[in-house]
């Protein structure tokens, strides 16, 4: 025996069917034509159900994007028709690190000249790391009020198993395209 | 079809529940539209975020507070939840290599329909795995055919590599949206057991505001949510209770058990807005605050917080990678149906 689905949930079948690939393409246009954004980051788009009493809900699309210069994060309300039916900053909102953020951030920390050794050391990988907020130091306060995207890259020595070893971290600031600093662990720094 | 995002079905054991992957904030899987034997139960369940304060000293996580939150928009140095292929190792390699991330959501999440047994009713089990840092968290809902709602959450991956011998809590957060046979006509009710004479030893209160609630053994108590028009074969408002059985207590960074709240949206007061100062505040003073309207009923949303002490094993079981540890709660339903024995079914279908 099946579970057999309510009537509230069978109303709901042609809001819900996948995204489509041109219907989620023409989101994102919509999107960043309506932001006009510098160096737009596109963290992706997906679907967006809300309730609506006594009826059905709209099909809608949010799409995440941020602006890299100053780091601005946006979220676009798509409607059915294409139409962008809000856009609102999200200031608070920290996206997951997008494929590209990563690979940009590996490649200006390992050419900085504190990690570059250490991080090609056989067995030493890097790993990302959402660098913290909550540093009560003057310079992170003044910080605060200048968003950036700021990216860490931890480095490990994974070749024991048993025994990962912290070597050097960096965080580095993909809006400014430097390294903000390095911290090396290796003298228990 | 997109990788992420999009809902999907899944049916058995009495049950139709669809569930999703959003990645583009970190939460994890969700459950949507979960119906019980025709009747709505649940529009929405997630387990979007968990608090975790180390002992101190630590340099990781970071000062002042020592205490990561994880998943839908970390805060505090945490990580969000990373959707791994359901075939990737309970061991740090997924940490160091992205092979092991899902590229697509159908990678990531199991769906089972088992058959009822000698000893328990059928299942429709919904399941996958996160990468949070260095740890992984399993999210599992469970549905059988009894009614009853198993949520539960796993943790796995390896020790902190910059403190493996500190102990450390894990808080919990799911977000539970009940609608009982529809939406708009629910209340909430705590439940307290006070003493074994009758009449009165028992009794559920009704509650008249939004607000934080604690788990209290003394007096077995108990939390449901009751629709007010909607009512089982035998006259019984239907209604699903949630019992918290809690291993841990609270402290300044998780400080509650259950919080009522009601509905504004499916993208407002999903947590990500919980933890920007490390602690989950914001559930009561931003999100729990107004009056529930206990004549008509109202669109009830509950917060519900579990939580886990881990001392860690550094030097022996949990040197490598950490056996997965689960821990979770039931949503029971108390007046929803009236069970048949010969409606338990052998059949996973």
């Amino acid at each position: 025996m099946n579970g057999p689905m309510s009537s509230l949930t069978e109303q709901l079948a042609e809001v819900i069917v996948p995204l489509e690939e041109a219907e989620e393409r023409r989101a994102v246009e919509a999107a960043l034509t309506h932001l006009d954004l510098h160096r737009p980051v596109v963290y992706g788009a997906e679907l967006r159900i809300e309730k609506r009493r006594g009826g059905v809900p709209d099909r809608q699309v949010t799409v995440l994007v941020a602006d890299l210069d100053g780091f601005s994060v946006y979220e676009a309300v798509i409607a059915e028709d294409g139409t962008v039916a809000e856009a609102i900053q999200q200031p608070q909102l920290v996206p997951p690190f997008a494929a590209e953020e990563i690979a940009e951030a590996t490649v200006l920390a390992r050419s900085h000249p504190e990690a570059a050794e250490t991080a090609r050391r056989w067995g030493v990988r890097p790993t990302v790391f959402y660098p913290s907020t909550h540093d009560n130091s003057e310079k992170a306060g003044e910080e605060r009020h200048r968003p950036r995207r700021r990216v860490g890259i931890h480095f490990l020595d994974f070749s024991d198993p048993t025994a990962t070893v912290p070597v050097i971290s960096a965080v580095v600031d993909l809006t400014g395209r430097v390294v903000e600093s390095v911290e090396d662990h290796q003298d228990g720094g | 079809m997109a990788l992420f995002g999009d809902y999907h079905l899944a049916t058995g054991a009495n049950w139709s529940v669809y569930w999703r992957i959003s990645q583009l904030k970190g939460g994890g899987l969700e459950v949507w539209w979960a119906d019980f034997k025709g009747r709505r139960v649940l529009w929405r369940g997630t387990q979007p975020f968990a608090i975790v304060p180390y002992h101190r000293p630590v340099s990781e996580p970071p000062p002042p507070e020592h205490t990561y939150k994880d998943g839908l928009n970390q805060q505090c140095g945490g990580a969000p939840f990373t959707a791994l292929k359901h075939t990737a190792p309970n061991s740090i390699a997924p940490w160091q290599n992205s092979a092991y991330h899902a590229a697509v959501d159908t990678e990531a999440v199991v769906v089972d329909a088992e058959p009822a047994d000698d000893f328990g009713p059928a299942t429709l089990r919904i399941v996958a795995k996160f990468q949070c840092g260095w740890y992984q968290y399993v999210h599992r809902w469970e549905f059988d055919s009894e009614g009853v709602i198993h949520a539960a959450l796993g943790m796995g991956g390896a020790l902190n590599p910059y403190a493996k011998k500190k102990a450390h809590v894990h808080h919990m957060y799911f977000r539970i949206d009940l609608d009982i046979d529809g939406y708009g006509t629910d209340v909430f009710e705590v439940f307290d057991h006070s003493s074994f004479n009758d009449p009165g030893g028992d009794g559920w209160t009704t509650m008249p505001a939004q607000g934080k609630f604690v788990a209290n053994p003394p007096t077995a108590r108990k939390f449901r949510v009751r629709d007010l028009t909607s009512a089982s074969a035998l006259g019984a408002l239907r209604g699903y209770e949630i019992e918290l059985p809690q291993s841990a207590g609270l402290d300044a960074h998780s400080t509650g058990d259950i919080w009522a709240t009601v509905y504004r949206g499916d993208s407002v007061q999903q947590g990500a807005d919980v933890g920007l100062d490390c602690t989950d505040n914001a559930l009561q003073n931003v999100y729990a605050q107004g009056p529930l309207d206990t004549a008509n009923g109202s669109d009830i949303v509950l917060w519900i917080a579990i939580r886990h002490h881990h001392e860690a094993r550094w030097d022996a079981e949990e040197a490598e990678y950490l056996p997965y540890h689960y821990e979770e709660f039931h949503i029971a339903p108390r007046g929803f149906e009236v069970l048949r024995v010969r409606d338990q079914i052998s059949q996973p279908g």
